[in-house]
Order: C-alpha cells, then sequence, then structure tokens
C-alpha cells in the first residue's frame, strides 16, 4: 500500500495559531523532533506525514483520522547535491535518488511505516509505504495547475496519472485507462473494464496535485 | 430561527478558509467542507481552532472526525451547549 500528501504553504498563521494546530497534530515526543523547523515548515512537514499515513491505511479499512494516533519516531535529513527547488511546473520521478529529502519512520500500533518528504520552495511532499526500500521504487510525479477548484484539481491528478500510468504500464491507447471510485471514494484503476492490482495515492492542494504509484 | 443564527455564524468562520466567494454564498447545510465548499484537509484543523477561539469551546478529536458537512458542525456545536 502506499500513502502521499501534498501541502502549499500558502495560508498565513499567527504564532500562537500554529503553537495550537502543532499541538492539536503532534504529541510531545514529536514536537521534540520537530523542533529545529521553523514553524512554517514544522506545520505543513507534519501534516503532509500525518495525511500520507491516513491515505495509507484509509485504502484498506475505514479509519478515523486523528493525527496523533500514528506517531512519527524518527525524522532525518538525507543530503545530495541535486536541489529540489528547481520546480518547473512538473516533476515525474521514480525514487528519491539524488535528491535531498527528509526520511521519516512512524509507528502506528504494532506497524512502522517509512516515508520520504520533499520541501520545494513553494510546497511539501510526502510519500509512505511499508518497507524503507521499496520507496525507491516509487513512480511519483507534482504538476501544478492554474485552478484552485476541487473539481478541477480531482480531474487534473487523474489525467496527469493517467498519462504517467499509461508510460509505467506501455498501454497503447490511453482511453482503456481509467480511474472509478468506490463506495469508499477510493479511485481504482482499471484497464479494458478490468480493475487492476496495484496501489496508488493522490493528493492536491492550492495550485499543485501529486500522485505515487507502486 | 435559532438554527438560522448558528448556519450564519457558522457561515461566517468558514469564510476565512474559504477563497472563492460564490461558495460562501451557497453554503447549504449539507455541503461537504472539502468537496463542495474547497476547504483542504490542511484546514480543518484551522476551522476547528476558529470555532474554538470563537466560541470559547473544545472540540475532541473524535468531534473532529465527524466534521464532514456543515451540518455535522452544526451539531457538534449544539452538542457543546453553544448559543449564538
Amino acid at each position: 500500500m502506499i500513502g502521499n500528501d501534498i501541502v502549499t504553504f500558502t495560508k498565513q498563521r499567527s504564532k500562537e495559531r500554529q503553537r495550537k494546530y502543532q499541538d492539536r497534530i503532534l504529541t510531545k515526543e514529536e514536537q521534540l523532533l520537530f523542533k529545529n523547523f521553523d514553524n512554517k515548515v514544522k506545520i505543513g512537514l507534519a501534516w503532509s506525514i500525518k495525511e500520507a499515513i491516513y491515505k495509507y491505511f484509509a485504502r484498506a479499512q475505514d479509519l478515523l483520522f486523528i493525527p496523533k494516533n500514528w506517531n512519527i519516531v524518527e525524522l532525518f535529513s538525507v543530503s545530495s547535491t541535486k536541489n529540489v527547488n528547481d520546480f518547473n511546473g512538473k516533476f515525474v520521478k521514480q525514487g528519491f535518488e539524488n535528491l535531498s529529502h527528509f526520511a521519516t519512520r512512524i509507528q502506528s500500533s504494532n506497524r512502522q511505516i517509512f516515508g520520504k518528504t520533499l520541501i520545494f520552495e513553494n510546497f511539501i511532499y510526502t510519500v509512505v509505504t511499508d518497507e524503507r526500500s521499496k520507496l525507491d521504487k516509487i513512480y511519483w510525479g507534482v504538476l501544478e495547475i492554474d485552478s484552485v477548484l476541487y473539481r478541477d484539481q480531482s480531474k487534473a491528478v487523474r489525467c496527469f496519472a493517467k498519462e504517467q500510468f499509461s508510460n509505467i504500464f506501455s498501454v497503447a491507447n490511453i482511453q482503456t485507462l481509467q480511474f472509478r471510485s468506490d463506495e469508499k471514494s477510493v479511485p481504482n484503476l482499471y484497464l479494458n473494464n478490468i480493475q487492476l492490482n496495484c496501489f496508488f495515492s493522490f493528493s492536491h492542494h492550492t495550485h499543485f496535485v501529486a500522485y505515487a504509484w507502486i | 430561527m435559532k438554527d438560522e443564527k448558528l448556519f450564519e455564524k457558522v457561515k461566517e468562520l468558514l469564510a476565512s478558509n474559504i477563497d472563492d466567494e460564490s461558495l460562501i454564498q451557497n453554503m447549504e447545510l449539507d455541503s461537504s467542507l472539502t468537496k463542495d465548499l474547497d476547504i483542504n484537509s490542511a484546514y480543518i484543523i484551522d476551522v476547528v481552532l476558529d470555532f474554538e477561539e470563537a466560541f470559547g469551546i473544545e472540540i475532541s478529536d473524535d468531534m473532529v472526525t465527524k466534521m464532514e458537512t456543515v451540518e455535522d458542525i452544526m451539531n457538534i456545536l449544539k452538542s457543546l451547549k453553544v448559543t449564538v
């Protein structure tokens, strides 16, 4: 399974609001892990990790989103010569090799989840899955779009993913590939009306949409 | 009447997290916070904090998970005996 999330830095919050926000989503132990980040990054980073974990679990089970139920127990920087700030509207990748990022480990009951987070100039992007080694096999992409409306974001992320998935699956006719949402609003991928057994996750925030696939 | 006043107050408080004026104008009781009002999930905590600060209440995590529509917010506020 897989989860992803994208968070942009558009919301202005007072210091008091930032403190209340982080108290709401991070445990005391987690706040120590995040203490060296400035407040703006801290909130975006924490939220993107927690929301990505929620998406990871929500695909398989009905789940309530209570951020403090998943504990971020490890968060460290992995440096590279490649700077991710050179985002020019579209990013399509497999894995995170040669990209500076933050690696994370999350504990949830008896499960461990691993994630990688990239901090761009305008947004933060996180992908999580169940094995650290799988993270470098994940196909992911981020696209900047004109609209900020939910319906446009939703449409755009599906078009963007369909384009990329058709390359991954070597599908000649892109129209044969479709996303259909189930009763829980979880999207599934179909090829020639047959559901494919694959794991992917969509996310969007303001002008950015993203997918991750494994 | 009581509910109308509460609805107007909820609408006013939600408005600060909604960019599109027409979405605010067309807000209904059954409007979904994310799908109809375009409030990103990352801002739901801001919505919760706005209501806590405006009414001097505490909204539990369990209540937050039930906040999908405008009506859900109204029901939470009523259960907390909020008066407008």
